[in-house]
């Protein structure tokens, strides 16, 4: 999967980067995050607002802390995938990276109501194990330094564009 | 070192100017509230029990409390700031009654020079004319 990291321009603040992933193979050019708000902005509104909001607030006035994001989302303790649900129907998952509480790369997500595992709903699955594959490869990024991700942000020398089979 | 690319969307856009803005205009407000009781419980080594005891409370509604979408009123907001020993009211830009410090005075002073003194003079006056007076402001701190 080809893919480019973006920053969400008026998410992002002094408090937290927001960031989120544009797939680069598909003829969709918006990001993962923006995807999913488009998916379900019609029928769930308020949620999505819910949704938005939040982030923004992350972003520009709290960092990301509370507790809509739900730690241990990803295959590991630590491996900072988290999910951030909407309240107070909790019916919404969407899947991030973060680092501290100061950056977060937003994915994808999908609806999950109840406590059910995620095995058993679809789209939110798929989208966990998407940003997961692209946080291995982030991951592998930095290690090879060709990725630098601290408290001032992402950077990079070779620029944002990152294929997850490079690095496998 | 370079930064990603800063990227804007039509749906992010149709979501940052729907629904209510009132509404939403209180979230952040009351998120920051809550984290800054949040974070004043952590200051002083307490959980959340502590505080509910202080507040005659169950340690469920501070929780609720912390989720940070709670309305709170003065008067808890108040009592929590006198029991954690923080801010969450800014009156502190609230004077009271503090009366009259001092006073300044300006004065602006206007020269005419020159061969057109005595046209501007006569155009003043025939507009009915320049009136010159000072005043005093007084001003708290």
């Amino acid at each position: 999967v080809k893919f480019e990291i973006v920053e969400l321009k008026e998410l992002s603040g002094k408090k937290a980067k927001i960031y989120s992933i544009v797939i680069l193979d598909g003829s969709n050019s918006d990001s993962l995050f923006d995807q999913f708000l488009d998916e379900y902005y019609t029928d769930y509104e308020e949620e999505m607002e819910d949704i938005y909001d939040h982030l923004k607030t992350y972003g520009h006035y709290t960092g990301l802390r509370g507790n809509r994001i739900i730690e241990h989302e990803g295959e590991s303790l630590g491996d900072g995938i988290v999910a951030i649900c909407n309240r107070p129907n909790k019916l919404f998952r969407l899947y991030a990276i973060m680092y501290n509480d100061f950056i977060a790369i937003v994915g994808g997500g999908g609806m999950k109501p109840g406590g059910g595992a995620l095995r058993n709903y679809d789209k939110p699955r798929k989208e966990n194990d998407l940003i997961k594959k692209i946080k291995k490869t982030l991951d592998a990024a930095e290690s090879c330094d060709d990725l630098t991700i601290n408290n001032n942000g992402i950077k990079s020398k070779t620029g944002f564009i990152y294929n997850t089979e490079d690095y496998e | 070192m370079n930064s990603p690319r800063k990227h804007t969307s039509s749906i992010r856009q149709r979501l940052a100017n729907s629904g209510d803005k009132i509404r939403r205009a209180r979230l952040p407000k009351r998120m920051r509230l809550a984290f800054k009781i949040a974070d004043g419980i952590d200051a002083l080594d307490w959980d959340n029990k502590d505080l509910a005891d202080k507040l005659g409370k169950y340690s469920s509604v501070i929780s609720r409390w912390l989720k940070g979408n709670h309305n709170f009123t003065v008067d808890t907001l108040s009592d929590i700031e006198e029991i954690l020993g923080i801010k969450l009211l800014a009156l502190d830009d609230y004077t009271e009654d503090k009366g009259i410090v001092g006073t300044f005075k300006c004065t602006l002073e206007f020269k005419l020079k020159g061969k057109e003194e005595e046209d501007m003079i006569s155009a003043i006056s025939d507009a009915g004319g320049m009136q010159v007076s000072s005043t005093e402001f007084e001003f708290s701190k």
